[in-house]
């Protein structure tokens, strides 16, 4: 991959430029990311793959204004992370970007409806009423919305962490393993529901996997190893990602 | 085990830190009393053994019984030319008598020189071995007009030789020409007393003792025993004098001082320490179910692997006594720090403490460590049980923690509550054998019945008072609030500590206001004089009736009447007797015969109140056997029956012909006085400003005036309660800190993930500072609602020793309420900030 272009830049919702992050120091140190280049266009639904330990959490994260990176540069939007500070980083988290972990997304002390709400509520704002009812209506929890996370199941937890993600229009949305908690079903359910954000709601989404069958479901896959970008591939279906895959770890 | 305990010990640096610091702080406490009480009597000992140097035999009155209260107990004097015969006893080697009485200095600035409670004295310089004063700069007074002082006093007034310095006496008032200046041994000052030597005879003019001795030393000739001096010296003395071996006479002061004053002191300062054991055990114990709750996986874990329940049981239990040991070690070494902490504190109330260096005793060790250990292993009991009840499978679950009510804590606590009531009220309305016993017992037991039952209440109180913090800080303030909500039991032990602490306070902030308004009125209606006189500045030091003749004597003035106070014997009890001229004093007191009069009174005899009298039997006419400290065994009739404010005037009335018969009193406590007809109260003040001019021991108010003054007496006496409870908030406050800052522990992943999806730190900050202001509230809500029931109960239970008005002092305690919540968010402070920085990637990073 080559850097993106001026014009690129515009289309870009985020992106990372010669990002080089080691772990610790000395004989000790990880190269977690090996010097990456890669920008995710808005309005796709981008998925990361790669063997464990390759580098897709790491990259994830310091895209995402969660970590830093030890050189090279990242951007979300034309915002550069690297000369931000704790506060600015975090304001730009609650208003550009939206989250979705593997497990452990929501509040235990609010109800789904609050936790959807939470990073506009941090920071005193009320939702877009007529955008709320879109990705609630599109999460599909019905009457379950004045619930707690321990009344929900999985599945349900995980597309209520989802419609979090989203409802304050972030410029890009970040999901680490996100089916890595559910079955196949419930998986399914979540991927379909953040496919149709991408499609209907306009959003731009970069998903970690380990599941091919996920994978299926977004624009286009980049594949780590190592922590290079090996490969990519667009318009991915389940098999075409398993083969390649299997290349890929042999 | 061993080994794992002490694996599981290490990898919990923090929360073990927090645990220590509650033992450390409680132990510190009570180890702090111990060493101060020690170190005080080391300090009478060491005085008592520098008064005694040389002397090996007292001769002395004897006395039938001795009064704490009066200096020598109360005891007769000698006569001059007993120190004569003494002399002439061949197995004498030196002899000297000594006279010990009232002299007050004033200052260069006309003021009384104060002492903080220690006495002023006079004494007579004798030349002889035995003096226990060693001249510094000048000579011994030779005759009249001369003093020698002490060094401490001299360079307090820089007062030096050459100077004139008055001074003042039961008589009137004189002055003398500094000659020397002494000190003891390489000791400037006895206990903060100020100590003023004359020439022998000037002394016995000016104490008032003219042709008397207060006591005779000798030291025995050289090759006599002590045993061959007393046996000699008991042959020359005639009847009704003693001689003392000097080892028996410090034993005899030694005891004084302790049973008088230090057992009472170290009573006082254990009963601080016990409140502060208490709070700490709260903390103690909570701390240690909530790591054993957050510790659940890697228990279960052990379990999973073939550990027992007894076993896992015992890690606990040696993981407790490890921390507890240590913890105690230190808090005991700490116990160093709070005596001087309290010695400051107490002198910060102008109470000066004796001190040398501190003293500590292996029983301050072995109490400290055994308070520790003990508390800290019960408070651990429970934990380690639950522990061992963590099922294997508790290792593959991570659910969230939750607190289960259940209707066994409802009614053992229901049950522990009313057993607590029941013992307090015992202890408050009936006549059993221990009141205060069982007062404090109930106490501690319904403290544990509330703090079992509150978790009921916890959620929604929670809910209630955090509820403005969701209108002023949104989502914010709505975690925080759940956050309090979320775990009812730990909300309740947290803020358990604060009530108990805050309840004490209200209870004494009552106690004082009743007494303060109760003594108001009281000195409203004891009272019908215009003006009283009473020792400066709210002291203690009792003022020569020179004073009150003084008074009389103005033009101004119609009557004064002086009150003295001294101790006799009845019925083998210890009871307070109050000298008056009795003419005078129903001009100036509302005291009323209820059978009996003035007359009869003054003539001889005595009045007993009442209320006193109805209880005791006594009636009009009957002849009752006191015992005296000079005088032994007399047959007293009772001349009157009277009513009268008795916290005033006392249940047993002398008039001054009977009263000086039988004590050796001779300073008034207080005296009152009357304005003569037609003279304007002003005139009549200006008048008395002059008398206290030249009585600066003294101060002369109104009765409004004197009930201020006696007000801002028991303020005094309060703030110093309300500051040593003050360190059972500071543990309160510590066990704030402790749980939040393992609750933070515990919900690293959930702040992570506010972090992750925006919350500033400041936020984070608030949040966690909401929850402790909620938790503090909560305890604060609980403390003072007990200590005002508490208060309103004491107050209805004490009206006879004089608290007849409750009174609520609704100022101060808002100012405790609004003080509890700022504590409470000052010690959330640490766990906030540690809240703050937690490592956003950490916490949300699943493995
Ligand atoms: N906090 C950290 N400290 C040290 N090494 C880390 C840390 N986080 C990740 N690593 C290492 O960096 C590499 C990439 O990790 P990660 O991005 O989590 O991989 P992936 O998500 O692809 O499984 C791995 O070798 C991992 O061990
Ligand atoms: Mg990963």
């Amino acid at each position: 991959m080559t850097a993106p272009t001026s014009a690129e830049k515009t289309r870009v919702a985020a992106r990372v430029e010669d990002a080089v992050k080691i772990y610790g120091e000395g004989d000790a140190s990880v190269r977690a990311l090996a010097g990456i280049s890669v920008g995710f266009d808005r309005g796709q639904f981008t998925a990361i793959m790669g063997p464990s330990g390759s580098g897709k959490s790491t990259l994830l994260h310091c895209i995402a204004g969660l970590d830093n990176l030890t050189s090279g540069s990242a951007y979300i939007g034309d915002t550069e992370l690297g000369s931000l500070n704790d506060k600015a980083l975090t304001l730009l988290r609650r208003d550009k970007v939206g989250f979705i972990f593997q497990a452990f997304n929501l509040i235990p002390t609010l109800n789904a409806e609050e936790n959807i709400v939470l990073p506009l509520s941090i920071a005193g704002d009320k939702p877009d009423q007529a955008w709320y009812d879109q990705v609630v209506s599109a999460v599909g929890l019905g009457d379950r919305l004045k619930h707690r996370p321990n009344e929900l199941s999985g599945g349900q937890q995980q597309r209520v962490a989802a419609a979090r993600a989203l409802v304050s229009k972030p410029e890009i949305v970040f999901a680490d393993e996100p089916s890595g908690n559910l079955d196949s079903q419930t998986g399914a359910e979540l991927l379909g529901f953040m496919r149709e954000a991408v499609d209907n709601l306009d959003q731009t989404i970069v998903m970690v996997t380990h599941n091919p069958l996920d994978a299926a479901y977004a624009d286009k896959v980049i594949f780590l190893a190592d922590g290079r970008i090996v490969d990519d591939m667009d318009d991915p279906t389940a098999n075409k990602v398993l083969d390649r895959l299997k290349t890929l770890e042999a | 085990m061993l080994k794992t305990a002490l694996k599981g010990l290490s990898g919990h640096k923090l929360r073990l830190f927090l645990t220590a610091l509650a033992i450390v702080v409680g132990v510190a406490f009570v180890s702090g009393t111990f060493v101060l009480t020690d170190t005080m009597r080391g300090a009478f000992d060491d005085l008592f053994g520098t008064l005694n140097e040389g002397i090996d035999v007292t001769v002395r009155a004897e006395a039938s019984f001795t009064s704490n209260q009066q200096a020598g107990g109360g005891r007769d004097r000698v006569p001059e030319s007993l120190l004569g015969t003494i002399e002439a006893v061949t197995e004498v080697g030196v002899a000297q008598g000594s006279l010990f009485g009232y002299a007050q200095f004033i200052d260069k600035d006309g003021d009384a020189v104060t002492t903080g409670g220690a006495p002023s004295i006079g004494v007579n310089w004798t030349e002889t071995e035995l003096n226990i004063s060693t001249i510094r700069v000048g000579r011994g007074p030779t005759g009249p007009g001369e003093v020698a002082i002490d060094a401490s006093t001299a360079e307090n007034n820089e007062f030096a030789i050459g100077d004139t310095v008055p001074i003042l006496f039961t008589g009137p008032r004189q002055d003398f020409a500094v000659v020397g200046i002494f000190g003891f041994d390489e000791v400037d000052s006895l206990l903060g007393a100020t100590v003023a030597a004359f020439e022998t005879t000037t002394a016995q003019q000016v104490l008032d003792a003219e042709g008397e001795f207060d006591s005779i030393e000798a030291a025995a000739a050289s090759g006599v025993s002590q045993a061959d001096l007393i046996a000699a010296i008991e042959a020359a003395l005639p009847a009704g004098f003693e001689a003392i071996g000097q080892a028996d006479l410090i034993a005899e002061q030694n005891e004084d001082v302790n049973e008088g004053f230090l057992d009472v002191f170290n009573i006082i300062l254990l009963v601080f320490a016990g409140v502060a054991v208490f709070v700490g055990a709260f903390i103690i114990a909570n701390t240690f179910s909530i790591i054993v709750a957050q510790r659940t996986r890697e228990l279960a874990l052990l379990r999973a692997v073939g550990a027992t329940g007894a076993q896992v049981t015992w890690m606990i239990l040696i993981e407790t006594l490890v921390v507890a040991v240590l913890a105690s070690a230190v808090g005991i070494i700490a116990g160093g720090l709070v005596a001087l902490g309290l010695q400051g504190l107490l002198s910060a109330f102008g109470i000066d403490l004796p001190t040398s260096g501190l003293v500590f005793k292996p029983r301050t060790v072995i109490v400290g460590m055994a308070v520790g250990v003990i508390v800290t292993t019960l408070s651990a009991l429970f934990p380690a049980w639950s522990a061992s009840r963590v099922p294997p499978v508790a290792a593959m679950r991570d659910v969230e923690q939750t607190d289960t009510l259940t209707a066994r804590r409802l009614i053992g606590g229901s049950i522990v509550t009313a057993l607590g009531l029941v013992l307090i009220l015992a202890g408050l309305f009936s006549n059993i054998w221990n009141e205060l016993a069982f007062i404090g017992l109930g106490a501690l037991i319904l403290f544990l019945g509330v703090a079992v039952l509150s978790p009921f209440i916890a959620e929604r109180m929670a809910r209630i008072i955090g509820f403005p913090a969701r209108r002023l800080f949104g989502v914010t303030g709505k975690l925080g609030r759940e956050n309090a909500a979320r775990r009812p039991v730990r909300t309740a032990a947290t803020s358990g500590a604060l009530m108990i602490g805050l309840a004490l306070v209200t209870l004494f902030l009552i106690l004082g206001e009743s007494t303060k308004v109760s003594v108001g009125n009281t000195i409203d209606k004891a009272f019908s004089a215009d003006f009283v006189v009473s020792p400066a500045d709210g002291g203690f030091q009792p003022f020569s009736p020179q004073v009150t003749r003084d008074i009389e004597a103005l033009p101004e003035i119609a009557v004064a009447s002086g009150v003295r106070q001294a101790e006799f014997r009845l019925d083998g009890s210890n009871k307070f007797a109050t000298g008056v001229e009795i003419e005078k004093a129903i001009q100036t007191t509302n005291f009323d015969f209820v059978s009996g009069d003035a007359q009869s009174l003054a003539a001889g005899g005595l009045a007993i109140h009442v209320d006193e009298a109805d209880d005791k039997g006594f009636v009009l006419g009957q002849t009752l056997e006191l015992e005296f400290a000079k005088t032994g065994f007399q047959n007293i009739e009772v001349t009157g029956i009277y009513e009268a404010e008795e916290t005033f005037v006392g249940s047993y009335v002398f008039s001054t012909i009977e009263f000086d018969r039988h004590f050796t009193a001779d300073l008034e406590v207080f005296s009152m006085a009357n304005v003569a007809p037609g003279v304007a109260t002003a005139e009549a003040r200006s008048a008395l400003e002059a008398v206290e001019v030249r009585y600066p021991n003294v101060q002369i108010l109104n009765q409004a005036e004197f009930r201020a003054e006696t007000e801002s007496n028991i303020d005094q006496l309060l703030a110093i309660v309300t500051a040593m409870l003050a360190l059972a908030l500071l543990i309160a406050l510590l066990g704030i800190t402790n749980t939040l800052a393992l609750s933070v522990f515990e919900r690293t992943r959930e702040i992570g993930l506010l972090r992750a999806v925006g919350m500033t730190r400041r936020q984070v900050r608030i949040m966690i500072r909401l929850e402790a202001l909620i938790v503090s509230i909560f305890g604060a809500v609980l403390g003072i609602s007990i200590g005002v029931v508490f208060g309103w109960l004491v107050v209805q239970a004490t009206g006879d020793l004089g608290i007849t008005d409750f009174a609520l002092p609704v100022s101060t305690l808002i100012v405790v309420f609004v003080f509890a919540g700022v504590a409470g968010v000052l010690a959330a402070g640490f766990p906030a900030r540690k809240a703050a920085k937690l490592n956003v990637l950490n916490a949300i990073s699943y493995e």
